[in-house]
């Protein structure tokens, strides 16, 4: 017998199989397109990650807090302790302009402050008490 | 009026019909299907001694030896195996179908084409085509004479009845007369480029897709990321979380200090622990803790306002 395929067959084969080509083609453009989105945002939340990590890293805060009871303002009136969770920094007799500085500096550094307390101890003179995590 | 030839229907094993086809009109239910033997009217057919050893080879010589002999048309050649050299064909496929669809019979009704030069070859007596015509042997040749050159003949069906078609048969082209062989040649030329070009194209977007998962992986180890993204927003909350509250204890912490005091009038006292503030004041005037209570409401729930002569101590806390 002599057999013969019928054309028509074969360019359905080859249709189907461009078809199939073509949905695949759309399909990862389509992945990719959504992929560099996703990368893109990937990217930013991996920068702002590292960003809240350097500033929330614990090491850094208590070097941070020692270095600020360690300044020439604070060295003579200022007590340093930590406990298990909690770094403790209480302050003495420190006047209105030093007391200005050093809650500016407490509240510019990323502290997590658990507890904080400013007092009027006489007219001009201030104390300080805070408790940071640690 | 037209006469109509009814066909010679052989029910073989199996339900096939057989016809013969030649010039007569074709009367069958349009869902059958038959197997078709051709009468001379459609191809050409004759015996070459050729110097060739094998079919293939017999083949290859048809065209040239009917060059000059068949009428203008796109030829299909066949070479059959005889006892002495070959038997060469000749056919027009368009031709073929257009003819027998001219009959009556639609193409998709054709399951396979025969020959009847060899369907017909071992004929003793001639057989009956129509009233007038009978298809007999000549110098082994088939052809169709009138009825009235022959002496006896006998039908196509009690011919039928003993004879089992032979494996040389064609299966026609059944769209050809559609569309040009060639124009879908193009096509498929055409749909194989696309192929290419798609399949190449499909196969770079591959890699594109494996470089952005590598990139991934590399922001991952630079900015030492977790491994999952559960880790990672578990990480980020946490984080943002601490932020958000420090950003609001600042935020509120600053509205304290700008608490609208006169002349002499300080704070004393203020404590925070776990978003509570708890202040004290020192007043000109008694009166002045309505004033100072309703700037603490725009940012502050009041808990508790504890007068005490011209001090006041107010508790307050946030969300």
């Amino acid at each position: 017998m002599i057999s013969r395929i019928n054309p028509f067959f074969i360019l359905g084969i080859l249709a189907l199989l461009l078809a199939l080509l073509f949905f695949g083609v759309k399909s990862r453009e389509s992945k990719i397109q959504k992929g560099n989105i996703e990368l893109a945002k990937y990217e930013a939340k991996a920068k702002m990650l590292q960003e809240l990590q350097r500033g929330w890293n614990q090491k850094n805060i208590t070097s941070k807090l020692n270095s600020l009871a360690q300044s020439a303002m604070l060295k003579s009136n200022s007590k340093y302790t930590k406990t298990n969770d909690r770094a403790i920094m209480s302050i003495s007799k420190v006047d209105k302009s030093q007391a200005d500085s050093i809650v500016k500096n407490i509240f510019n550094e990323p502290f997590e402050i658990k507890k904080f307390n400013i007092k009027r101890a006489t007219e001009h003179l201030l104390e300080i008490h805070l408790e940071v995590a640690q | 009026m037209r006469r109509t030839f009814k066909p010679f229907k052989f029910s073989f094993k199996s339900n096939k019909s057989i016809i013969l086809v030649d010039s007569e009109k074709i009367s069958v239910d349009s869902s059958e299907v038959f197997d078709v033997i051709l009468s001379p009217k459609y191809y050409w057919a004759k015996k070459e001694n050729l110097p060739v050893k094998y079919t293939y080879q017999a083949k290859s010589y048809a065209p040239s030896s009917f060059d000059g002999i068949v009428p203008e048309g796109e030829y299909k050649y066949l070479a059959k195996k005889a006892d002495e050299g070959y038997w060469i064909y000749a056919y027009d496929e368009h031709y073929i179908l257009s003819e027998i669809e001219k009959l009556g019979l639609k193409s998709s009704q054709i399951r396979k084409v025969y020959f009847s030069q060899v369907e017909f070859e071992t004929i003793t007596k001639p057989i009956v085509i129509n009233k007038n015509e009978v298809l007999t042997k000549h110098n082994e040749n088939i052809i169709k004479v009138p009825m009235q050159m022959v002496q006896e003949s006998r039908s196509f069906e009690s011919f039928m009845q003993n004879h089992q078609l032979s494996n040389f048969s064609i299966s026609l082209h059944q769209f050809g007369h559609l569309i040009d062989f060639k124009k879908m040649m193009l096509v498929a030329v055409a749909l194989l480029a696309l192929i290419i070009l798609y399949g190449v194209h499909y196969y770079w977007l591959g890699s594109e897709l494996e470089k952005l998962q590598a990139q991934q992986t590399m922001i991952q180890k630079k900015y030492k990321m977790p491994t999952t993204k559960l880790q990672t927003d578990a990480l980020m909350r946490t984080l943002d979380k601490k932020a958000t509250t420090q950003m609001d204890l600042r935020e509120k912490f600053y509205k304290i200090t700008k608490t609208p005091l006169i002349q002499k009038e300080y704070f004393s006292n203020i404590s925070y622990e776990g978003k509570k503030f708890t202040m004290s004041l020192v007043l000109s005037d008694p009166k002045r803790v309505g004033a100072v209570e309703s700037y603490l409401k725009k940012y502050f729930v009041i808990d508790s306002v504890q007068p005490a002569g011209n001090s006041v101590t107010f508790g307050v806390h946030y969300d």
